[in-house]
């Protein structure tokens, strides 16, 4: 793969995730500007790494936003508010933003069943002109497949992903979409589309060992630098995520 | 030991039938027009108003309003007027003016066309974060009004004599399928029948596709249409009445004008 051969982290500048021990596999961050697949079934830790991709970056005075379609945002803000790493002045003094996508939907008359050409370059101009007039640096999408599950054609998710991720990547914004999979899927998003064209795939699943459930974490891949594609285990704690070594050993390991 | 008395009926979800002997009343006052239909206008019939724009299938369909008797509620539907114009119209020929005016254009223009417009000026200048941080998810705006089913349920309501006016069916037929505005006309003329009433509906046919104007035809009593004829630089208006349920022999024309009362017929 031609990006896994950039070998050196000054050569790219780096958007840190702010996530313990994800920057390290990462070589020191998501290259800025990229628009990366946050992949995993139910359960796996997609949102509150996708928040804490936000809160890590207001504490660095990057400004976030934080696009909601499945969710109601308020219940979001509830759920973060749990986790000490949150601190609730980042979204009242406007570093993290939170947007309802079905109220975008609404006011750009985008609530039919199904999107046509012309509705998807309308909601990625929304888009692009809330992160360019919000001067976000990072943004995130839960769940791109809620937004195509509304997109007919293939050729058309592709071209979504592709203009909302250049048209973000135009501003500097490094973006984090959110894909939902079943549990024991042999790809990483729901089309198989969303993940050729993304910049990178993080992928996220449930390892059950001895009656437990682990998360677990991995970089399928990144443009533009050389990252760790081993398994690692993802922690959610108070403090927010911890990644630790998966070992293996022992009896009694199989995939969730 | 005396026999328990008769348990009463249960009570009926729907009004008594009105009984066969109708009382006389007028369709618009217009003599030459009630002498057609030999002063009667049997209870519980639907009449259907057609005309097209300009022909004063409105003003008909007010002195419809005004022609009832002094018991009867009077309901007026309107979907393309302002009710200021209509209690205008009404004072200007002295006519009554306790009908309850439902105004379902200024209903559709809050749920429906204001939110258009709205969506049309995002769409085309953008939305921007301060417009958007206004709108909450739990505010967004209902989903728009079925005015078929808003309908019904006021009909549900009608359980004494009325007379009921809607101008015009065009809009329902614009807004909803033709078989659920079909369905509602049966329903109106069931519940003019139950509760002794009268409906009137305008509808201009040119516009809807023949079938759904053809079924409507067919669940109408009775069958009006004016038509205009341009003369010496003028219209002149001829109201033609095309179908009167079991009376072919009362079909007739006779031709309009407008004076300080109302619409009358030239003799």
């Amino acid at each position: 793969m031609a990006a896994a051969s950039v070998s050196s982290a000054v050569q790219v500048e780096r958007c840190k995730t702010g996530i313990e021990g994800l920057d390290n596999i990462l070589d020191g961050g998501i290259p800025r500007g990229n628009t990366v697949l946050v992949s995993g079934s139910c359960g796996t830790g997609k949102t509150t790494l996708s928040l804490e991709f936000l809160v890590r970056g207001a504490e660095a005075r990057e400004r976030g936003l934080f696009l909601s379609v499945t969710e109601a945002s308020h219940k979001i803000q509830q759920n973060l508010a749990t986790f000490d790493f949150f601190d609730k002045r980042i979204v009242d003094d406007g570093t993290l933003t939170f947007i309802d996508v079905p109220v975008l939907y609404d006011k750009l008359g985008l609530s039919k069943q199904e999107m046509t050409t012309e509705d998807i370059d309308l909601f990625v101009g929304a888009v692009a002109k809330l992160a360019s007039e919000l001067k976000v640096q990072r943004l995130v999408m839960d769940s791109i497949t809620s937004v195509c599950y509304r997109i007919r054609h293939e050729e058309e998710i592709r071209d979504l992903i592709l203009k909302l991720g250049k048209s973000l990547s135009d501003i500097a914004c490094t973006t984090i979409l959110v894909s939902e999979i079943g549990p024991q899927e042999n790809r990483y998003s729901l089309y198989g589309v969303e993940e050729a064209i993304a910049d990178g795939v993080i992928l996220l699943g449930n390892v059950q060992r001895r009656g437990d459930l682990l998360r677990t974490l991995k970089i399928i891949k990144m443009r533009g630098t050389t990252h760790s594609r081993a398994q690692y285990v993802l922690d959610l704690t108070p403090l927010g995520i911890l990644l630790a070594p998966y070992l293996k050993g022992g009896r009694g390991w199989e995939v969730a | 030991m005396t026999p328990p008395p008769p348990s009463p009926s249960p009570p009926s979800k729907t009004p008594p039938a009105v009984p066969a002997a109708p009382p006389a009343e007028p369709i618009f006052g217009i003599p030459e027009v009630d002498a057609m239909l030999a002063g009667q206008l049997p209870k519980g019939w639907l009449a259907i108003l057609t005309g097209p724009p300009g022909s004063g299938i409105e003003i008909l369909a007010k002195q419809f309003a005004q022609a009832s008797g002094p018991r009867a509620t009077v309901t007026y539907y309107t979907t393309s007027e302002r009710t200021e114009d209509i209690r205008r119209a009404m004072r200007d020929f002295s006519w009554r003016d306790d009908l309850r005016i439902v105004n379902l254009s200024d209903d559709y223009h809050d749920t429906v066309l204001s939110h258009d417009l709205e969506v049309s000026r995002f769409r085309e200048k953008g939305i921007s974060p301060q417009e958007i941080a206004q709108f909450r998810l739990e505010h967004l705006e209902a989903p728009p009004v079925n005015f078929v089913t808003r309908m019904l349920v006021e009909l549900a309501a009608l359980d004494k004599p009325f007379r009921l006016i809607i101008d015009s069916l065009d809009f329902f037929l614009e807004q909803s399928k033709p078989s659920a505005v079909i369905s509602l006309v049966r329903q109106i003329r069931y519940r003019a029948q139950r509760a002794g009433g009268f409906a009137l509906l305008t509808l201009h046919p040119s516009i809807h596709d023949s079938k759904t104007v053809g079924i409507l035809d067919d669940v109408a009593d009775l069958l009006m249409d004016v038509e205009m004829a341009k003369e010496h630089m003028q219209f002149q208006h001829h109201l033609t009445i095309r179908k009167v349920r079991n009376h072919p022999e009362r079909t007739g024309s006779v031709r309009l004008v407008v004076g300080g009362k109302g619409v009358s017929a030239l003799t």
